[in-house]
């Protein structure tokens, strides 16, 4: 199992999910917050920290904690996010091709994909077993499309509250 | 020689009345407030407190004649916020002496004009974060699956003469649209394209199965056909 894990801020609203998948893409577990529009006195007290905040330590931990399945990697498309949890790791696309995995330093590793390579950050750097995994869901998934299906279930739960 | 004379009793009159001068008090009122944005409802509480002050410097800008009754003057200390300073019989100099500090005896007291009140905190500052679960959402169940880029030419050319050779239309309404990698059939609930793309809406349960598979159009009408290993 691999997790998606993404925050958005829509039409000035904070929403966070987390998508749980297969190594089919199948979705095995969705969890979401509740949009949350901070206020005047809140924007002022937070200040530039307030999306920071809002983000990683608010929606994404409440998120992690609320996990009820154990995926072994969670991606996620918002840098901020990396900082909540070791699991947790940044992922995008690349320009660059590589036949395998390779580090390029500071915590980050160039994996192929689709004939290119999508990038990994990582605050700790991640193990053997987890950059294997990502190569092999890499191979036959579309490692990339699960955050689509992530995007447009906040952009939902935010337009329906 | 009228005139002369009321002058004189007018001067000498002044010398014996000297200054009269009238108590001086100053009142301003002291809140102490203690905001806590952990609670969302605080009782404070402020006492009377005794704050000896030895000197109050007057700006060189007040003038004598503005120290009247009711004059009020805020003192900033940093341990307070406000005091009240009342200033009894204070003697001036005289008037032609310029004065810029006094010296007199002073008291000083902070005062709470609300010495018991309830603050109710209109809204928090810290978030609480519900989380609720969406495995229902169907937005996660439509799944897009590219077509592949880099394809195995052997593979789908078997595929395609295959099917070509149970086909008995016309050539010119078959177009090939693409090849796609682990299509998970066995979860397919409907399956529609999408600017070349496949956009599968999945169903909860299904049966562990994927294949590759080929997209063509044949009079206008998608059809998949599976591609064999």
């Amino acid at each position: 199992m691999i997790g998606y894990l993404s925050v958005k801020k829509i039409d000035g609203k904070h929403v966070g999910g987390i998508l749980v998948v297969d190594k089919r893409g199948i979705p095995v577990e969705f969890k979401y917050t509740d949009p949350v529009v901070p206020t005047e006195l809140q924007k002022i007290l937070y200040g530039s920290s307030l999306e920071t905040y809002l983000h990683a330590d608010i929606i994404a931990t409440s998120l992690l904690g609320k996990l009820e399945n154990n995926p072994i990697v969670i991606l996620t498309d918002h840098p901020d996010l990396v900082e909540v949890d070791k699991r947790v790791l940044l992922v995008s696309e690349s320009t660059e091709r590589v036949e395998n995995t390779k580090e390029i330093g500071g915590g980050e590793y160039l994996i192929p994909f689709q004939g290119r390579a999508i990038r990994i950050v990582s605050k700790e750097k991640p193990s053997q077993e987890v950059l294997e995994k990502i190569k092999e869901i890499s191979e036959e998934l579309d490692i990339m499309e699960p955050f689509e299906r992530l995007d447009r279930a906040l952009r939902y739960v935010c337009s329906s509250t | 020689m009228f005139k002369y004379i009321k002058e004189f009793f007018k001067t000498l009159f002044m010398e014996f009345k000297g200054v009269k001068t009238h108590a001086v008090s100053f009142h301003t009122s002291a809140v102490v407030k203690v905001f806590s944005a952990e609670k969302k409802s605080i009782n404070v509480h402020s006492e009377e407190l005794s704050v000896p002050v030895n000197q109050i410097l007057v700006s060189s800008s007040v003038k004598l004649h503005d120290l009247k009754n009711e004059t009020k003057i805020r003192v900033k200390r940093d341990d307070l916020i406000e005091r009240t300073c009342s200033c009894h019989e204070i003697t001036l100099p005289d008037l032609n002496d310029s004065v810029k500090t006094f010296n007199a005896d002073f008291q000083t007291a902070v005062i709470s004009k609300n010495p018991l009140f309830r603050m109710r905190m209109a809204e928090g500052v810290h978030y609480k974060m519900n989380v609720h679960m969406g495995n229902d959402m169907h937005h996660i169940r439509i799944m897009r699956i590219k077509r592949e880029k880099k394809i195995d030419k052997n593979k789908v050319l078997d595929t395609l003469a295959r099917f070509l050779s149970d086909y008995k239309g016309n050539l010119k309404d078959f177009e090939f649209i693409g090849y796609y990698k682990s299509v998970p059939i066995g979860h397919v609930e409907k399956i529609s394209v999408s600017k070349k793309d496949l956009m599968i809406l999945l169903k909860k349960k299904g049966r562990n199965l994927k294949v590759n598979v080929l997209l063509i159009k044949l009079k206008g009408i998608y059809k998949i056909i599976p591609v064999r290993d």
